[in-house]
Formats: structure tokens, C-alpha cells, sequence
């Protein structure tokens, strides 16, 4: 009698088990499958422009990828978005750092006025500064300029200092203590003890500075209007997309094949730090 | 009621309970809140009359020095031998009256009227051509006046500090106490005074960028500033609330209308749009975390790996593929179509409702390796014995679940959640790369039925040219924001207590 | 090395919480000080005011002979080890200890010479190339400790360190921090909410509770002398046995009774001599504490007579070398909670009991504790602080312990009948009575005296600096006296006679002057603006001293200094009648014999003043500014 409601217990639980891998292979197929196809029409040698009614290339070729390269302007975008990338995480990471230990740390009167002021701006669309920042910049001639790009995507990064700030606030405080004893100024306690230790969220910030630009369209679309060889990935993307006769020449193909050439780098730097974007976003919480 | 006697209720007692009290504590909250204000005022007043106090106690008992420098930034510190404050602020009241003699103060005076020198091409006797008038631009005057009154704010509040270091530092003087000298100054910004030394240019770059831009947009929303009234060319002008009144219905315009009837629709969407894309997110992400992580699964890093790759490849990218897959013309259309399981093609996009389903359902593709991920985290941060003793008290998997994964759950994850939900309210790439191409009806201004409002402001700005009422729909979306944020964090005691961690 | 002296230390949070109320403590170079109490008592502030990782409210604090109080940690010359080790987890064990010292950028042979030298005390030489991760707890503590002594500190802070051990390493830890104390021959003060770690560990001991500091003493005087019921509970395992009872004097015998149970045990008066006299009236209750060691099961019947009581036991735990019995003193009760009643025992487990036996327990009265039921204050000091006696008052003379004394003008009553309070202290070596020493005592500072008058006890204070006067020890006899203006005499019920206060106060305020005086300079005047800052009282200036003016700029800060409502205290001595001054009004003057005293009114206040002749009317005062003390008035903190 026992044997058997234990034997009971133990094949429900296997029928629960199936059942859930069985839900498991269903949402990686859902999750993957649009990859694929991705990939797969990237590959399609002949011309069809939109009127494909199939998804496997009748032609498998690499001409989508050369002509990605030699016909179009997407290696000036990639240059473009690889430039203001690069630079934004530098200062991003800078500034995000440098507010989150001042708030996290420091204790001064304006403090929590300053904490709730960055909470409300936050409410407001950031399109809606976008107008007044775009005369601003027009006025230094810097519309249509990367150097515009990477000053507005800089300028408010301080905003970003959630998640680094709670990353800092579990650092004990009795370490900063410990070296204000031994001597040690908070500039130094900032540079030699916080930043060694804050390994993870620097690489988690580097990590979400990067990426951001390569999937930013409203500010860059708006700042770099009109000229095409300022226009980020992105951007320009967007740009084929809309032009239906492009489209209808085939650039659907080319589309992908852009797709692909911008997904593989970031990919690959996503899965190489995959362990600290998960530890930032979680809190560090997910082991292995 | 007693509090044994409320342990005794039901669930939904309990919550009958609570509702009720929540509406019977609602006066009484109302009025403390309004008993507080003349308590906030009297301390606002204090504050303030507290300024005129330390300005006259500095005219009063300060000595030559102290009261040289109301004039004279930064004299007397000069003279106690605190250089380098000294100098800074004397270099600071130096600029500001070179900036406003020879910059602000042109822009200022026209603020009132926004320019009244139209652009032209007059005649020039001394170049012997037409040439461009000396015009007004009213943008320019605009911003450069809020720039101004930005600067003179700081300068006023630096005028005061100054006053008050002066008075100071001749009151240690007088009191033998130990004056900090330029090094203990320069030493102080590394030190107790290092907040300042590293928010000076994130704040700088905030308010210049953020703060100036939005003042300057929530004045535009008082102007007639639109496709008509363009600067350079032409001039524009202070309207009041006009633009309110076109976005609420009660304008005089022809499309003023049409404009309330797009307000209230994408209003209502975005709305519903924050709601759904956010609970559905986070109920379906965390049932993919917790059937990842059941006992007994294996191979559980391969399958959160393959839902994590799909954070990695940019948004922008599956996006605009799903709009063209999605697309009357797209792939999957042609490809039913061949299969006859349809005749015509399926306005996934195009057709208000649908799209309006298929976005939720794109967007739950988007978001969920991201929402399992933070499931995830916190899931295995539940403490197994809470599990063990619920399973030795009886409880099945379904009550375990709802009894402790979900109220923790809730617990833990209520700032991700509203965070989510804001977001999901100015959710600009989602939509716009979804379903932006998608022409608009006839009965919308500038907006599809899929619109949010924040996708209706980049369209009323970019093609529309229409600033004012731009500006106004960015106010409500503001408001909107604001509004529920406020009732999420004020409800949630996770974001309450978060403080209490430092 | 260094003494560290903390004069009237207040922590005051913005929200009004006083953390550490007026903390006073002179530290002796070379002490090993430990501060003990239950969490929240404000030691852990204590501690960190003196590393300078939080601010002081109110008071001074010295290192040496410097104020540190605005000083930055790292100047202070003290180093400090955190409950957490607070060790760098990204640095090896080597550069932990060597952090200190690159920063004050000694040069690097030195360094590493000290690191090694360090380590090789504490025995971590071989962990230098390890991560604190890589390491146990009681490792990583030694390397909080090696990064503390590598500093060669004048003090040594150390904030409950060994509370993350667990039990065995921390009684091995506390060996070795003791012996590092006797090794590196610094001052150290010691944080623990543990009382065994205090009692083993500490020199003095400072126990704490809710911010106010309940006794300063050795560990030894701690356990036998507890100032209040809390530092008797707190001390000592298993805790004191608390009793409800009362106490009456008859005759030359006291009868104790006990709360709750019929026991009741009369011993001799002598054993309780010094007890306050209040307290033996058979109606007042007392808190009556005993140590479990004190009791010992018996043989003995209880009865009346002697110290031998009934108790029913309700059980044991055994320890292996000693059982711990609870009873309970009510044979009703079971005694498992904490009571009134209940009564734990130490003894050598030889006797099998069961639960519900009843056993005679023989108390040791001549070590029990008296405290008062409401403040908990023992009432059975070492010292004791008045003679409690009858008298009696005849036409002008009071008779007491069969002595007979003039009373002065100023301590007159009618006559009666009733109880005299001579303070220990008002007994002076100056008078015409004889009596003789029966003990001389000299502890906390002072030696106390046991007297007889005419055969009768009599208690007398006396400092090492008056015993000029001839006090050889027990068995001579010395002339004394009684200073009338500090002794109480009651009747009925009712003060007949109130003592003079000891402390005059007036509400000043510090402020500002601004002056011009003509000063010669090489032979010519010159007007020369002058600032003085000083208190005033009513209309009266008085200067401050550059220290005073200091201490008030240093306690309220130089903005608040001005505005802030303050109280002046002095005693009677400090005040002299004199041209200028403060304007008061004699409304009596007061004969002491010996002294003469002046009762003024100074506006709403009564001041005594110290005078040598009799004056009337007005008349003005002035102050001794080198002994007055000043108080803030609003948050009570004490600031000169």
C-alpha cells in the first residue's frame, strides 16, 4: 500500500516533469525560431522585395553581406554607433560612478531633495526636453554631429545611479571607516577601496552603456535628421525600412544581413559578461 | 474593531476590511494633510524670513570688510586670507556681470513680448544690397532668458552664501577660532566636501540638459509656436492656456476636436498599454522562472541562456523584423496566404484592435528572458525552509505558490514593478518601431490607434511642427506619469523601507 | 600612550534622542577599559565619538593632551577594530596591514619590516599572500588586529570583536588580546555587550545603559559593590536573585520578609548598619538581590532565627562541576518564569532533588544587595551617604549619639523630637567632639571612617588632604564636628530643617561686545576696536576666559552660540560680595557658626553666598568664573 502511493507519487511527478520540459522546448522554439529567420533570409540570394511567400532562400549566398558593405552607407553607421558607443560608456560609467558614491556614501543636506529631483525627472519624457536640447545644440553647431549624440546621451546619465548607488550601499560602511583610520581621504577610499570592490556593477554599467546607443532611435533620429551619413545603425535601419521602394528591391534581405552584422559584436559581449548583467540586474542574487 | 477579531476574517474580509477603512481613513488623511499646510507655510516662512535675518544681522554687525562684500563678492574673505573662496567668488560676480551686460540682459527684456523685429531683407545704403535684418528670434529669446533667469537664480543664491561666509568668517575671526585656509579648503573637496567635487559636472550636465530643456518646454506650451509661427522666419508669441484648452476640446481651432478625441484615445491607451504589457511581463516571466527552476529540471543555465540571448540582440533589431514580418505585405501574410489558410491579408498592424494585441503579444516576447531573469534572482533567494515548513503544514504546490513565491514576490519586486510600469507608459521603441509607419485615421490628429503619448509627441513634433500643443500633450504626459507613481510608491512599503537598508 | 579624558560627552541626534548623556571618564595611559551593556546603550557611540566617526554633541574629549574633538580620525593617533574586521577583501592580508602606513607614506623597508613584525606577534605570517576571503574568523580578527597595532596607536579602539567568533575561539581570542594589552603596553578601550569578556578582560569596566553611564569601577567592585539593581543584574552569571520584601528595624536587630512567602529572617543591625534608614521602616519596599553562590542548601530547619529559608525546587541544570537549583521561594508556585520569588542556587550537586522537594536554603546575608523598588539605586551603599539618628532639640540645642551641640542662628527650631541626616561629609575634623576610629577604609578616593560617639556608630568622609588633622587609624581618637548648614532634621514627617543647596543658578546667555580702548603703541594712543565675548546675567557682563569662550564656540557651534539659553552653576563659595556684579538683594543672612552665609534673591532665583560679615539690602555678586558651571538649558548638556 505504501510502496504503491509512493510509486504514484514519483510517476506524477515525472508526468509534471515532462510536461514542463515539453513548455520549455515550446518557449526556446518561440524564443528562437525569429532569430533564425533572421539569419536565414540574411542568406537569401535572389531578389524578391516583399512579395516572399517562402522562408528557406532558393539561393543561399553571401551577396546580401557584400552588398551590405560595398552599396550602402551601413559601414559609416557602424563606425557612427561604434564611436558614440565607446565614448558614452566612458563618461556614462565616470559619471554614474561618481554620483552613486556621493550618494550612497557622502551625507549632505541636499541629499534627499537631490535623490527625489532625479525621481521626478524621471517622469518626464525625455522627448519632450528633445526640442529645446536641439536648438541648444543647433545654436553650437552641433546638430547632425556625433559629438551631439554622445552630449545628450552623457549629460543625464547621473539619473542612472539606481541601481549602482544600491550596489554601493551593500558595500559595508565599516570599511570606509576602517580606512578613514587609517588615513585614508575619501577621494582615496573612493578610488582604492569602493572601485576595487565594485567590480561587477562598473562592468554591469559599462555593459547597459554600450548596448543603449545601438538601440536608441528617438534622440538620434531627431538630431542627426537629414544627413545620412551621420545617422546610426539604428537610424539608418529604421530608414530602409520606411522607404517601401527599397524594400521592394530587396533590401529585406540586406535589412537581416544588417541585423545580423550589428546582433553578432553585442552578442557576444553580452555572453562574455553574461554574469554580471545578470548579477546587476538582479542584484546580484543568481549564482552560476 | 479588535485586532483578534480581524485575524478571524476571510481573505476576502480582510481585504473588505481594509478597503473600507482605507476610504474611512481618507477624510481624515485629507485633513491632516491640509492641517499640515499653514504648519509647512509657517516653516517655509521661516525659512525664508530666515534669509532677510542673516542679511541684516551681516549688515548690522558686520565690520567694513563683512559689509564691503554685499558689493564686492568675496572681499572680506580676501582679506581674512581664505584665497581661494575669496577669488572664486569675485570671479563668479565678475562673469555674471560680463554675461548679463553683454548677453542676458538683450534677451531678457524681450522676454515679455518674444521679439517683435520680424525677419527681413532691407535695403542697405552702406552695402549697396539687400541684407538680413537685425530680427528677433523668439526661440532664441526664449531659452537664453530661461538661461538667464537660471543663471541670476544662482547667482542670487551665491550673493547670499557669500554674505553669510563673510559674516562668518569674521565672526571665527573675532572668535579665535581656527579659520580654514585655502589648503584646508582645496583638502575639504576630497574630503567632507567631496560630494560637491563629484556632482559638480553630473549636475551640471542634468541641469543644462534635463532641467532648462524641460522649463523650456512646459513656457512653450504657453506659445502659439507651430508650423505658422517658425523662427527664424517668423515671430511667436505668448498665448496662455489656448493650447490647453485645443487638447481638452474647449478650443476655438477646427481640430480642436479631433484633438481631444486623439487625446483621449491615446490617453487611454497608454494607459491600458502600461497595465497589460507590465502584468503580463511579469505573471508570465515569473511562471518561466519557476518552471526553470523546479526541482528536478535539468539543464536549467542552457534554458535561461537561451531566453538571455535574446536580451543581448538589440531591441531595435527584432523589432523592426516582427514589423516586417507582421506587415500586410510581410512574410508571414504571404506565406498563409500561399498555405489558402487565409484570403487576404491579416492587418496585424494596420487594424486598431489586432495591433493592439499583437503589440501586448510582441512585447511579452520582448520582456520575458528580461522578467524571468529578476524572477529568478529573488526566487532562489526565498529561503528553502519557508517551502519546508509550508510542505510539513500541509500545503500543496499551488498553495505554496500563492502563500509564499507570490506575496514575496510582490514584496521584493514592487519598485522593479513600478519602475516597469513607468517605463511602460513612455515605452517609445516598442510602438514606434511596431506600428509607427502605420498611416493614422482620419478621426486622429497626427496619432494611430496604437499610439502612445509619448509616440504622439515625437509625431506632433517631427512631422506635425505643432510645439505648443506638443509641449501640452508632454505636460499630461507628465501628469500622467507622476500620478501613478506617486499612488505606486505611496502604496508600496518596499520602496518606503528602502532607505532603512543604507 | 596616552590618557584619554572625556569631560561631559553628550551624543544628541537631530531628533532630540540623547545616545550618550554627560559621560565623564578620566582614562589612565596603559588601561585596558572595557565598556559593557545591553545593545542601544550607547557604548558603540561612546567608542566611535572617540575614533572620531561621529560627531560629538557637547563636551570635550582629549588624547593626550590634545582636543580631538574636531579632529579627523586619522590625526587622532588610534586605530581601531570593527565586530565586522571591516578587512579589505580585494587587498592580501599583507597590503591590509601595510595600508596605514603607505598612506602615511613611510618608506617601503620600514613598512614591510613593521607588517612583518606585526604578524609574526599575532602568528599570520604565513596567511601575508592570502585574501581575507581565504581565511577563518578568528584569522581575519587577527589581521584586524595586526592593521590596529602595525600603527603603534596611542590608543587602541576595539568595537566588539570577538561577537562573529564563535564560543571556543572567543575565549582563546580574549587570552590573546589581554596578552597583547600587557605586550604593547597601550591604552585600550574594549566594546562588549558580553559581561564575561568585561569582567575578564577589562581593568575598569564601564557599564552603560540607555545612554547614561550606571557605574565606572574594577571588575572586582563591580561584582561585590553594584551602584544600582541593573549593574547587579548585568553582572554575573547566572544573574543576582531579585527579591520583593521589606525591612524593619527593631531594636539592634533588622527582620527581613520576604514578598510572597512566609520566610522571614531577622539578622543583627551591625550587618546592615549601613543601609539607609528609610528603608527599615517595615512598610517601604526593597528590592533585596543575593548572588546564587550566596545560597547553599542546608541542614538546618528554617525558623525565625536565622538565615535559613524554604524553598521548593522546580529544577535543575546540571554543569558538571555545579548544579544550578531554581526554587521558588512561594512553596505555591513552579517557578519557570522569571519572578519575584524565584531563586536559583549554586551549589555542588551533591544532594539528589526532585522537582517539588522542598529544601532550607541558608542565605549569606552578609553580602546581600539592597535596592530601591522605584530607582532601583542601591540603598545599601559602600559609602554610605548620610548618618541616619535621632535627636532631639532643646532651647536651641541638639542632642544626638548623647553629644550635645549650640545650634548656630541659621539652623534654629523649635524643639522637638525626631531623626537628624548628617551627611557623611558634614562630619569635620575641626570640632570638640571626641571620638574614636573604629575603621578606616579607603576606597573610590576617599576614606571612609567608622566612628563611635559615645559608643555609637557614626560614618565620616574624609580626603587624604584632611587627614593632616591627625587621623592615625583605628583606635585614636579624633576631635570632630558637624557642619550644620548640610544636615536635615525631620519630624513628623516634615523638614524642620533643610540643608543650604549646594548650587546656585541663574539663566545667562553668551554674547558679543564690541569695545574701543585706547592703547598706547610706541608712544602714541590709538583707539583699537576690540571684541570681547562673555556671559551675561541680567544687565552684568562678565568676560569670558579664552578657554571657556572656546569650549561654549566648540559645544554650540559659532551661530547658535549667541541665541542659545543657558544656565551659570555655582556653589556659595564661588560668589563673592563685591562692588559690581550681579544685583541681588539680601533677604537673609545666615549664621552657621564657623561660617556666615548671605540668602539673596537674584530676580527669580536664591542664591547663598559665602560672606564673612553681615550685610543687608542690595548688594552685588560676582562670580569666580574659574569654578562656575555652565548648562544649556534646553537640552540639559553640561558644557563647562
Amino acid at each position: 500500500m505504501e510502496k504503491r502511493k509512493f510509486r504514484s507519487k514519483k510517476v506524477s511527478e515525472r508526468i509534471t516533469l515532462a510536461v514542463i520540459y515539453t513548455i520549455l522546448a515550446i518557449i526556446s522554439i518561440v524564443w528562437l525560431v525569429p532569430f533564425f529567420m533572421l539569419i536565414i533570409i540574411s542568406f537569401r540570394g535572389e531578389a524578391v522585395g516583399m512579395s516572399a511567400d517562402y522562408l528557406f532562400p532558393k539561393q543561399w549566398s553571401f551577396d546580401n553581406y557584400i552588398k551590405l558593405f560595398t552599396k550602402t552607407k551601413f559601414l559609416t553607421w557602424y563606425g557612427n554607433t561604434l564611436l558614440v558607443s565607446a565614448i558614452v560608456t566612458v563618461f556614462q560609467t565616470i559619471i554614474v560612478l561618481m554620483t552613486s558614491y556621493a550618494l550612497s556614501r557622502m551625507r549632505f543636506k541636499l541629499r534627499k531633495p537631490l535623490m527625489n529631483l532625479m525621481l521626478i525627472l524621471g517622469m518626464f519624457p525625455g522627448f519632450l526636453s528633445m526640442t529645446a536640447v536641439y536648438f541648444v545644440l543647433k545654436e553650437i553647431n552641433l546638430t547632425q554631429n556625433l559629438l551631439g549624440l554622445m552630449l545628450v546621451y552623457t549629460a543625464s546619465s547621473a539619473m542612472q545611479y539606481y541601481i549602482c548607488k544600491g550596489f554601493f550601499d551593500t558595500i559595508p560602511k565599516s570599511l570606509d571607516e576602517a580606512a578613514r583610520i587609517d588615513g585614508a581621504s575619501r577621494h582615496t577610499i573612493f578610488v582604492k577601496i569602493i572601485l576595487p570592490l565594485a567590480k561587477p556593477i562598473i562592468i554591469y554599467t559599462i555593459l547597459t552603456a554600450f548596448i543603449a546607443p545601438w538601440g536608441e532611435y528617438m534622440f538620434s533620429s531627431f538630431i542627426m535628421l537629414g544627413d545620412t551619413d551621420k545617422y546610426t545603425v539604428a537610424v539608418g535601419m529604421k530608414s530602409w525600412i520606411d522607404n517601401a521602394t527599397l524594400m521592394s528591391e530587396g533590401y529585406f534581405s540586406i535589412f537581416c544581413a544588417a541585423a545580423v552584422v550589428v546582433s553578432i559584436p553585442i552578442t557576444a559581449l553580452f555572453i562574455w559578461l553574461q554574469r554580471y548583467y545578470v548579477a546587476g540586474v538582479t542584484g546580484g542574487s543568481v549564482k552560476g | 474593531m479588535v485586532d483578534l477579531e480581524y485575524l478571524k476574517l476571510s481573505p476576502f474580509g480582510k481585504f473588505w476590511f481594509n478597503f473600507k477603512a482605507f476610504f474611512k481613513r481618507l477624510p481624515s488623511s485629507f485633513a491632516a494633510f491640509f492641517k499640515a499646510i499653514p504648519k509647512k507655510l509657517y516653516s517655509l516662512w521661516l525659512a525664508f524670513a530666515g534669509i532677510f535675518i542673516n542679511i541684516g544681522r551681516a549688515a548690522k554687525d558686520g565690520d567694513w570688510k563683512t559689509r564691503s562684500s554685499f558689493v564686492v563678492m568675496g572681499f572680506g574673505l580676501i582679506t581674512r586670507k581664505q584665497y581661494l573662496r575669496g577669488i572664486l567668488y569675485l570671479f563668479f560676480e565678475v562673469l555674471f556681470i560680463l554675461y548679463m551686460v553683454f548677453f542676458g540682459w538683450k534677451y531678457l527684456a524681450k522676454m515679455g513680448s518674444l521679439g517683435e523685429v520680424v525677419r527681413a531683407e532691407v535695403w542697405d545704403d552702406a552695402v549697396g544690397d539687400y541684407v538680413i535684418n537685425n530680427y528677433d528670434n523668439s526661440l532664441l529669446i526664449l531659452l537664453y532668458s530661461l538661461l538667464t533667469i537660471f543663471i541670476m537664480t544662482a547667482f542670487v543664491y551665491m550673493w547670499y552664501q557669500n554674505v553669510k561666509g563673510n559674516l562668518l568668517s569674521q565672526q571665527y575671526v573675532e572668535a579665535h577660532l581656527h579659520l580654514p585656509t585655502t589648503k584646508d579648503d582645496i583638502n575639504s573637496y576630497v574630503n567632507e566636501n567631496y560630494h560637491k567635487s563629484l556632482l559638480a559636472i553630473p549636475m551640471l550636465g542634468l541641469v543644462l540638459f534635463t532641467i532648462l530643456p524641460i522649463f523650456f518646454m512646459i513656457f512653450i506650451a504657453f506659445t502659439n509656436y507651430d508650423q505658422y509661427h517658425m523662427p527664424p522666419a517668423q515671430l511667436f508669441e505668448w498665448v496662455g492656456v489656448d493650447n490647453f484648452q485645443t487638447v481638452l476640446g474647449g478650443g476655438i481651432g477646427s481640430n480642436s476636436k479631433t484633438f481631444a478625441y486623439t487625446f483621449k484615445e491615446v490617453l487611454l491607451w497608454t494607459i491600458v498599454w502600461a497595465l497589460f504589457a507590465t502584468v503580463s511581463n511579469y505573471v508570465l516571466g515569473m511562471i518561466v522562472a519557476i518552471l526553470i527552476n523546479k526541482k528536478g529540471i535539468k539543464f536549467k543555465k542552457l534554458w535561461r541562456t537561451i531566453l538571455v540571448m535574446t536580451i543581448a540582440i538589440p531591441q531595435f533589431v527584432s523589432l523592426m523584423f516582427m514589423s516586417q514580418l507582421l506587415s500586410e505585405q510581410g512574410l508571414i501574410n504571404n506565406i498563409l496566404l500561399k498555405w489558402n489558410w487565409i484570403d487576404k491579408p491579416v492587418p496585424f498592424l494596420s487594424d486598431g484592435t489586432l495591433a493592439k494585441v499583437v503589440i501586448i503579444a510582441v512585447n511579452i516576447w520582448i520582456g520575458i528572458p528580461y522578467s524571468m531573469l529578476i524572477c529568478t534572482g529573488i526566487l532562489m533567494n526565498i529561503p528553502e525552509d519557508l517551502y519546508e515548513s509550508a510542505r510539513i503544514d500541509g500545503a500543496g504546490p499551488f498553495k505554496a505558490y500563492m502563500q509564499i513565491t507570490l506575496p514575496y514576490m510582490l514584496h521584493v519586486t514592487m519598485p522593479y514593478l513600478i519602475t516597469q510600469f513607468i517605463g511602460n507608459l513612455n515605452n517609445f521603441n516598442v510602438i514606434f518601431l511596431l506600428t509607427g509607419a502605420v498611416p493614422e485615421p482620419m478621426d486622429m490628429h497626427y496619432a494611430n490607434r496604437t499610439d502612445l503619448l509619448i509616440t504622439w509627441l515625437y509625431k506632433l513634433t517631427l512631422s506635425g511642427k505643432q510645439y505648443g500643443l506638443a509641449s501640452v500633450i508632454g505636460i499630461f504626459t507628465f501628469i500622467v506619469v507622476a500620478v501613478f507613481s506617486l499612488i505606486f510608491y505611496n502604496r508600496s512599503k518596499s520602496v518606503k523601507n528602502e532607505e532603512e537598508f543604507m | 600612550m596616552a590618557n584619554v579624558s572625556l569631560k561631559h560627552i553628550y551624543k544628541v541626534y537631530p531628533n532630540g534622542t540623547k545616545a550618550v548623556n554627560d559621560f565623564n571618564m578620566e582614562i589612565q595611559d596603559k588601561e585596558f577599559i572595557v565598556f559593557v551593556g545591553p545593545s542601544g546603550c550607547g557604548k558603540s557611540t561612546t567608542l566611535r565619538m572617540i575614533a572620531g566617526l561621529e560627531d560629538i554633541s557637547a563636551g570635550e574629549l582629549k588624547i593626550g593632551d590634545l582636543i580631538v574633538n574636531d579632529m579627523e580620525p586619522k590625526d587622532r593617533d588610534i586605530a581601531m577594530v570593527f565586530q565586522n574586521y571591516a578587512l579589505y577583501p580585494h587587498m592580501t592580508v599583507y597590503d591590509n596591514i601595510a595600508f596605514g602606513l603607505k598612506l602615511r607614506k613611510l618608506p617601503k623597508d620600514e613598512i614591510h619590516n613593521k607588517v612583518v613584525e606585526a604578524a609574526e606577534i599575532l602568528g599570520i605570517t604565513d596567511y601575508l599572500n592570502k585574501k581575507p576571503k581565504e581565511m577563518s574568523g578568528g584569522q581575519r580578527q587577527r589581521v584586524a588586529l595586526g592593521r590596529a597595532i602595525v600603527r603603534e596607536p596611542k590608543v587602541m579602539l576595539l568595537d566588539e570583536p570577538l561577537s562573529n567568533l564563535d564560543a571556543k575561539l572567543r575565549t582563546q581570542m580574549r587570552a590573546e588580546i589581554s596578552k597583547l594589552h600587557t605586550k604593547l603596553q597601550t591604552t585600550f578601550i574594549y566594546v562588549t555587550h558580553d559581561q564575561v569578556e568585561a569582567m575578564t578582560m577589562g581593568t575598569r569596566i564601564v557599564v552603560m545603559k540607555d545612554g547614561f553611564v550606571q557605574q565606572i569601577d574594577t571588575p572586582k567592585n563591580l561584582y561585590n559593590y553594584p551602584a544600582n539593581k541593573f549593574v547587579a543584574g548585568f553582572i554575573g552569571t547566572p544573574q543576582m536573585n531579585f527579591f520583593e520584601g521589606t525591612l524593619l528595624k527593631t531594636g539592634e536587630n533588622v527582620s527581613i520578609r520576604f514578598e510572597g512567602s512566609e520566610a522571614e529572617i531577622t539578622v543583627p543591625y551591625s550587618m546592615l548598619y549601613k543601609a539607609k534608614p528609610a528603608y527599615l521602616d517595615g512598610k517601604t519596599k526593597v528590592c533585596i538581590g543575593l548572588r546564587p553562590e550566596d545560597a547553599s542548601l542546608t541542614d538546618e530547619k528554617a525558623n525565625g532565627g536565622n538565615s535559613v529559608i524554604k524553598v521548593k525546587v522546580s529544577h535543575k541544570e546540571e554543569l558538571g562541576s555545579e548544579t544550578l537549583i531554581y526554587g521558588d521561594i512561594n512553596l505555591e508556585n513552579d517557578s519557570y518564569g522569571e519572578s519575584s520569588t524565584r531563586i536559583i542556587i549554586k551549589d555542588s550537586g551533591e544532594r539528589e532533588l526532585q522537582a517539588g522537594d522542598v529544601i532550607n536554603v541558608a542565605l549569606n546575608l552578609n553580602r546581600v544587595h539592597l535596592f530601591d523598588k522605584e530607582t532601583e539605586q542601591c540603598v545599601l551603599p559602600r559609602i554610605p551617604e548620610y548618618n541616619y539618628l535621632d535627636c532631639e532639640v532643646k532651647s536651641g540645642k541638639l542632642r544626638f549619639l548623647g553629644a550635645e551641640l549650640d545650634l548656630p542662628s541659621a539652623a534654629q527650631c523649635p524643639d522637638l523630637k525626631g531623626d537628624l541626616l548628617i551627611p557623611t561629609d558634614a562630619v569635620t575634623f575641626d570640632g570638640n567632639l571626641k571620638a574614636e576610629v573604629v575603621s578606616r577604609e579607603h576606597m573610590c578616593g576617599v576614606n571612609l571612617l567608622s566612628l563611635t560617639l559615645n559608643g555609637k556608630r557614626l560614618y565620616a568622609v574624609s580626603h587624604d588632604c584632611d587627614e593632616g588633622k591627625a587621623i592615625d587609624g583605628a583606635g585614636s581618637t579624633v576631635n570632630i564636628g558637624i557642619d550644620f548648614k548640610k544636615i536635615t532634621i525631620i519630624s513628623d514627617g516634615e523638614k524642620v530643617l533643610t540643608p543650604m543647596p549646594a548650587l546656585n543658578q541663574f539663566a545667562c546667555s553668551f554674547v558679543k561686545r564690541k569695545s574701543v580702548e585706547e592703547v598706547e603703541e610706541s608712544g602714541k594712543t590709538k583707539k583699537k576696536k576690540r571684541i570681547r565675548f562673555g556671559f551675561t546675567v541680567g544687565e552684568n557682563f562678565f568676560e569670558a576666559s579664552e578657554e571657556n569662550s572656546q569650549k561654549i564656540f566648540a559645544a554650540l557651534g559659532i551661530k547658535k552660540a549667541f541665541t542659545t539659553g543657558l544656565k551659570m552653576e555655582c556653589g556659595a563659595y564661588d560668589l563673592t560680595v563685591s562692588d559690581s556684579g550681579i544685583a541681588a538683594s539680601v533677604m537673609e543672612a545666615l549664621d552657621y557658626g564657623s561660617e556666615k552665609f548671605l540668602k539673596c534673591s537674584v530676580g527669580e532665583n536664591v542664591v547663598y553666598v559665602k560672606c564673612s560679615e553681615d550685610i543687608s539690602g542690595d548688594i552685588r555678586l560676582l562670580p569666580d568664573f574659574g569654578k562656575v558651571g555652565v548648562v544649556e538649558t534646553q537640552r540639559e548638556i553640561k558644557i563647562i
